[in-house]
């Protein structure tokens, strides 16, 4: 089954941990005792947490999502990036049902040694029934399974890929190789990573954007002691990674990279010296929050160029002087640097090096920041003109190429294009709502009740009628699932055409909302 | 017949302390996991019933930027009611609640306003406690809440409040 759980703990009712198990293999390791002070912290805090009136709480927590589970003498934390699908929460209530039945207490975790801790003594009884009913998350099969320990030293684990792994062939190449299903050979791989016998290399998406640390100039020093080791290692990886070391620069998804050496080296022997550098943890793949940040400076950097050519260089550069000194945050001035007479975005993300998630997400503000008052101090004469000319840009460059989930939170800036294109003065009084409620069954019903509410603040209450006119529909009045008698798709189709003519940026609003949603939208809108 | 009410209220306070996240899970009963500053105004409703009265809500989401404080002057037309909130984990967004009190009383003459405290199922990271919170709150003259938007503690009944408050001020 398809899931998105990184990881499980169960603990007792008094907050100790219980089970620890982390299920993807590329997620970041939690610390089992952590997690469970944090969970009892909680529970002393708010009754509503573990309450038995409500056996199932998911709680978002920043990037994860926690799925709280409770059991009769023990507590389940599902942890995850999204929120789990009913059919996955009924697996986790039968696992915790069989873990207080048949676990929990027929082991003691501290009966056969002080020196074993309580995920050990666990894992390999209840983690293999765990892999069993949920096995290994987005198995890709790119992967390269290979055994971190000798496989004839193996005694506790039986498994049927025994012959078949060997450090180099991925997980398609053993499914073809065994004569195996798929099924079989997740199954018997979850198994062997249950047991930490196996890891996997080749694990990161070629989507990926991947950056340097700072400790990956020893790999660029003939000089170094990690150089010397990798020549003497790997030859062939020592001579590769210097033609790599120029192209990972922050920017650059791993299919970008491949595209550039694959005429020069072999695409597998690239890949190993990624795998390989990750392994010693000197490059890494942006995290979802740095995603963003690098999603946003790219979206500076197209503003400048674009304000030079509608506007000119003078007009650009004074713009972003006197925004810059408007801004406090040493970590995105100190990436504005002048070159050649213009200013640039420098995109090396060692700046960001050990800062927490909130402090990322506060620069990921602070960019946005700078972004929206640059557009606010041009001109405002050429100001539509600068937009149209943007929009094109940033369907091309930014929304096309990033993920519906980097672009989360970049429709402010196009609202805020909006307000500052719009000539009218915006509506702020109170707003005639009548009796609609907020409810929507799909992502298109989602769409228009954006537009809908921001378009009467920001276009006054008419144009949202001219619309309503236009489409024969009650819009405010009424849910769009009491639209009866219309064509939903195409009167939803109708409300997007009409919304793009409001405003010269209502189109780039248009493509991010529709882009973050997976809706298509109408081709008379397709930049 | 019981009368009905259309109110509109402004959330204001410090970047990141959950203004728009407070509105989103009243408004839909969900939460919204990632940050983002407010650069436009968000807006949403929700009809409730404080005692016999029914209420409209309309509540109106500024964004905190310091650029916006122009954009934000218009929006404060009309407004009977705002929400002053600050993150019971951070002493710079609590003390900034006094700067925000001084913008409000330059755009609104008549107005009925609660002090929230969010975040507060981060019980590691909290450094302002109750009693502080209470005390700048007697300092601004409203009533005092803590919430976890995160949990969905308090949320209803934080709106509740300044509704409840805004009526009573009609009587």
């Amino acid at each position: 089954m398809s899931h998105a759980i990184e990881a499980l703990l169960i603990t007792d009712k008094g907050g100790s941990p219980r089970f620890y198990m982390q299920l993807d293999p590329k997620a970041l390791n939690m610390d089992p005792v952590m997690a469970s002070s944090f969970f009892a912290a909680i529970d002393m805090f708010s009754k509503e947490v573990f309450d038995e009136k409500a056996p199932v709480v998911q709680v978002d927590y920043g990037a994860r999502l926690f799925t709280l589970i409770n059991g009769v003498n023990t507590n389940m934390i599902a942890v995850s990036v999204q929120r789990l699908a009913q059919d996955s929460i009924d697996v986790l209530d039968s696992l915790l049902a069989e873990f207080e039945l048949d676990w929990l207490e027929v082991v003691d975790p501290f009966e056969f040694s002080y020196e074993t801790s309580f995920v050990d003594v666990y894992l390999e009884a209840f983690g293999e029934r765990v892999m069993e009913k949920l096995s290994l998350r987005l198995l890709g099969d790119t992967w390269v399974p290979y055994f971190t320990t000798k496989p004839d030293v193996l005694e506790s684990v039986f498994s049927i890929l025994m012959d078949h792994i060997n450090g180099s062939r991925n997980v398609k190449e053993i499914i073809e190789v065994s004569g195996l299903s798929r099924r079989e050979v997740v199954l018997d791989l979850s198994k062997l990573w249950a047991h930490r016998v196996i890891r996997f290399r080749n694990m990161f998406n070629f989507n990926d954007f991947m950056t340097t640390g700072t400790q990956f100039v020893r790999y660029a020093q003939a000089t170094s002691s990690e150089s010397k080791d990798l020549r003497t290692l790997h030859p062939e990886m020592a001579g590769v990674i210097p033609h790599l070391a120029g192209l990972i620069d922050g920017r650059r998804t791993v299919r970008e990279i491949l595209a550039e050496l694959g005429t020069r080296y072999d695409e597998r022997e690239l890949l190993r010296a990624l795998d390989y550098l990750i392994e010693v943890g000197v490059i890494e793949a942006l995290t979802p929050e740095k995603r963003r940040i690098l999603l946003v400076k790219e979206a500076l950097e197209l503003a400048i160029r674009v304000a030079e050519g509608t506007y000119n260089v003078t007009e650009a550069t004074n713009a972003l002087q006197f925004v810059m000194k408007t801004s406090n945050a040493p970590e995105a001035l100190s990436q504005l640097q002048l070159k050649d007479g213009k200013w640039v975005v420098d995109f090396d993300f060692k700046i960001l090096e050990g800062l927490n998630q909130k402090r990322l997400m506060l620069l990921f503000g602070e960019w946005m920041k700078i972004l929206a008052q640059f557009v606010n101090v041009l001109n405002p004469a050429k100001l539509n003109v600068y937009i149209g000319n943007l929009t094109t840009v940033f369907s091309q460059r930014i929304i096309r190429r990033y993920s519906s989930f980097d672009l989360r939170g970049f429709e402010e800036f196009a609202y805020w294009l909006e307000i500052l294109s719009t000539p009218t003065k915006p509506h702020v009084g109170p707003i005639e709502t009548s009796h609609l409620q907020i409810a929507w069954s799909s992502a298109l019903e989602e769409l228009a009740y954006i537009l809908v509410t921001r378009g009467h603040i920001i276009y006054k209450s008419e144009s949202i009628t001219q619309i309503r006119s236009a489409t024969g529909t009650p819009l405010i009045d009424l849910l769009p699932t009491e639209w009866v008698g219309r064509d939903r798709v195409e009167t939803f189709e109708r409300i997007m055409v009409e919304y793009s003519t409001l405003g010269p940026a209502a189109k780039l609003t248009l493509l991010i909302l529709a882009t973050q949603r997976s809706v298509l939208i109408p081709k008379e809108i397709i930049i | 017949m019981c009368p009905s009410y259309l109110l509109k209220i402004v959330t204001v306070g410090a970047a990141s302390v959950g203004k728009t996240s407070i509105i989103i899970r009243y408004s839909t009963g969900s939460f919204r996991e990632h940050y983002s500053p407010t650069l436009g105004v968000g807006f949403a409703y929700k009809k409730m019933d404080v005692d016999e009265d029914s209420v409209n809500l309309q509540i109106w989401d500024l964004g905190s930027q310091d650029f916006l404080e122009r954009t934000r002057a218009n929006y404060y037309l009309g407004a009977q009611g705002v929400v002053f909130m600050y993150d019971v984990t951070s002493w710079e967004s609590l003390n900034e609640v006094i700067e925000w009190k001084k913008e409000v009383d330059r755009n609104l003459d008549d107005y009925r306003a609660i002090l929230v405290g969010n975040k507060t199922d981060l019980a590691m990271e909290r450094v302002v406690s109750t009693e502080e919170g209470e005390k700048i709150s007697r300092q601004l003259g409203v009533d005092y809440i803590e919430t976890s938007v995160r949990l969905d503690m308090n949320v209803n009944t934080a709106f509740e409040m300044i509704a409840r408050s805004i009526i009573s001020s009609f009587h």
